[in-house]
């Protein structure tokens, strides 16, 4: 039973994962909380239904399709807004404001667009479930866990050994020297959406394939807030350590006590790391970014 | 190489640079000296594209200068700003890499970091400590050896002695003559007049925005007005 829940809790963990570290490179660039970031999670999601019931593709190519229209989508934010609000040299609220604007804009659209109701991927897994002795273990899940895994190693390799990831901690740690010495911090940025906003539409897709697909599912953007601050604001390796013990948490509580204390929990959780340890389980500095 | 005209530049209201004239020929070292609030460094953020000026124009090497920074620095001119602002949470070598960020000569990139770490002994030990765990000292050597690596045409340097003991800043002034030598010509910006005219070959002395006396470094130490207002004798 528990090790079956724990297999649970570290695949949605993964899928809170690959929204979060997305969210938190932003924020470490940025210095703002991209509340659309959920929405860009359940755009992929509707683009790759989408590409199956509209354009009758393939599963496999609906979901490249439902990520790189996410990628996109993520990519338009920055352009549309967050780009201009930055060279106007305006307060960091200003950007929060545009991505709650964006967010609301895109959860009333998607809902006019494809209607409130639950739309359902076809079903593409032989069997939903394997016996390994006496556990049984959801194969979605498994597959989750799997494909999260491969990914999030991924971008910690992009993030430390690439000069693409240089130049991203660099113009977090400081964005005007970074300038200064010669990196294209827009093009740096731009590319930071592009990966976040793929990050977060593979996500959709699986929080599709495991919850079906509506309109408000972009408020998982909440939980990848969470589990940023859990690991530590801006800190990538925060934002997994973060998300894998938020979904472990979840899991057990609903498993364990009742599944309607999972959203208490959770937030309960954000606000006992905000009062006792602000710098988050990874203990990266917040005051020095201010 | 550089040649500056009619620069102009303010902040919202605040004029910074009323009219400035300058030049930096091939091979020397030009200091610009001036009190706090002279325009000093408005005047480097000019160069370096970070900020646009109000009125004037900037060549350099016969071009009219680029207008983004990496453009900029692509073009041979880099600039080591006021306060070393050097990236806290990379480590040393990770920071001199940022310095090369535009290049592609790898083997030329490697021929430098030698050279930075013949200059530096000290970074060379500290190369995977993180920048903000270093001395103010060792930040500067940084701020420096992260210009070199972009190796420039034309180096300017905003106030390098700025809050160190004399004895690092008699270092790091030796450095920028050695840096000099090897063919990067330099513009130095100080407060530390005299430091800066015992190694410079000419010298502008900039107030309140203005160029208000130019010439060589025997000229500038040669002028009575001076001497009073910024050597204390
Ligand atoms: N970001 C800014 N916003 C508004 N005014 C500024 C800004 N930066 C500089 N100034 C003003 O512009 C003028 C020139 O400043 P600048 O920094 O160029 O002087 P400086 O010669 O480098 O001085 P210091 O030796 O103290 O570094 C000053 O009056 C200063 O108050
Ligand atoms: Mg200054």
């Amino acid at each position: 039973m528990f090790f079956q829940q724990l297999i649970t809790g570290l695949s949605i963990g993964g899928v809170y994962a690959l929204i979060a570290t997305g969210y938190s490179l932003v924020y470490s660039l940025l210095d703002f909380s991209n509340w659309a970031h959920g929405e860009v999670a359940m755009l992929g999601a509707y683009v790759a239904f989408m590409a199956i019931s509209a354009l009758n593709l393939p599963f496999l190519a609906a979901v490249v399709l439902g990520i790189a229209g996410a990628a996109l989508i993520s990519l338009f934010n920055e352009r549309l807004a967050y780009r201009r609000i930055r060279h106007n040299k305006s307060p960091n609220m200003f950007l929060m404001i545009a991505a709650m604007g964006l967010s609301t804009t895109y959860q009333n659209a998607a809902t006019l667009v494809f209607g409130a109701k639950f739309k359902q991927y076809p079903n593409v897994l032989p069997i939903s479930s394997v016996s390994i002795g006496n556990l049984r273990i959801g194969v979605l899940d498994l597959v989750s866990l799997i494909i999260t895994a491969v990914v999030l190693v991924v971008l910690i390799i992009v993030i430390n050994k690439t000069k693409f990831g240089l130049n991203v901690r660099a113009i977090a740690c400081n964005s005007q020297t970074a300038d200064l010495l010669g990196i294209k911090v827009d093009k740096c940025i731009a590319t930071v959406f592009l990966l976040a906003g793929a990050l977060a539409g593979c996500a959709g897709i699986l929080l599709g394939m495991k919850y079906n697909v509506y309109p408000t599912m972009g408020n998982v953007g909440v939980k990848a807030f969470i589990a940023s601050v859990l690991g530590g604001l801006g800190s990538v390796p925060g934002a997994i350590v973060g998300a894998l013990l938020l979904g472990v948490i979840e899991t057990l509580a609903s498993g364990y006590l009742s599944s309607g204390l999972r959203d208490l929990i959770s937030f309960t959780l954000l606000i006992v790391i905000l009062l006792v340890r602000p710098a988050g389980l990874m203990g990266v500095d917040v005051q020095e970014k201010a | 190489m550089l040649k500056i005209e009619g620069l102009k530049a303010a902040y919202g209201g605040i004029k910074a640079l009323k009219k400035v004239d300058m030049n930096v020929n091939e091979g020397e070292i030009v200091a610009v000296l001036g009190a706090n609030g002279a325009g000093k460094s408005t005047l480097l953020k000019c160069i370096s594209s970070v900020m646009k000026p109000a009125e004037g124009t900037i060549t350099f090497l016969d071009k009219p200068l680029p207008t983004k920074p990496f453009e900029v620095v692509g073009a041979g001119l880099v600039h080591v700003p006021e306060g070393r602002q050097i990236f806290a949470k990379l480590t040393v070598t990770e920071n001199l890499r940022v310095g090369h960020v535009l290049r592609t000569d790898t083997a030329e990139i490697k021929k430098d970091y030698e050279r930075v770490f013949e200059y530096f002994p000290r970074l060379k030990e500290r190369e995977n400590q993180y920048g903000g765990l270093l001395s103010g000292g060792e930040q500067q050597m940084l701020a420096v050896a992260r210009g070199i690596m972009a190796r420039p045409k034309l180096m300017m340097l905003d106030e390098p002695s700025l809050g160190l003991a004399p004895i690092i800043v008699d270092q790091i002034f030796e450095i920028i003559q050695e840096i000099n030598r090897y063919g990067t010509s330099i513009m130095l910006v100080e407060q530390n007049a005299m430091k800066a005219l015992s190694v410079c070959d000419r010298a502008y002395i900039l107030n309140v925005g203005e160029v208000e006396l130019s010439g060589t470094r025997e000229e500038v130490l040669a002028n009575e007005s001076l001497s009073k207002a910024y050597l204390g004798d």
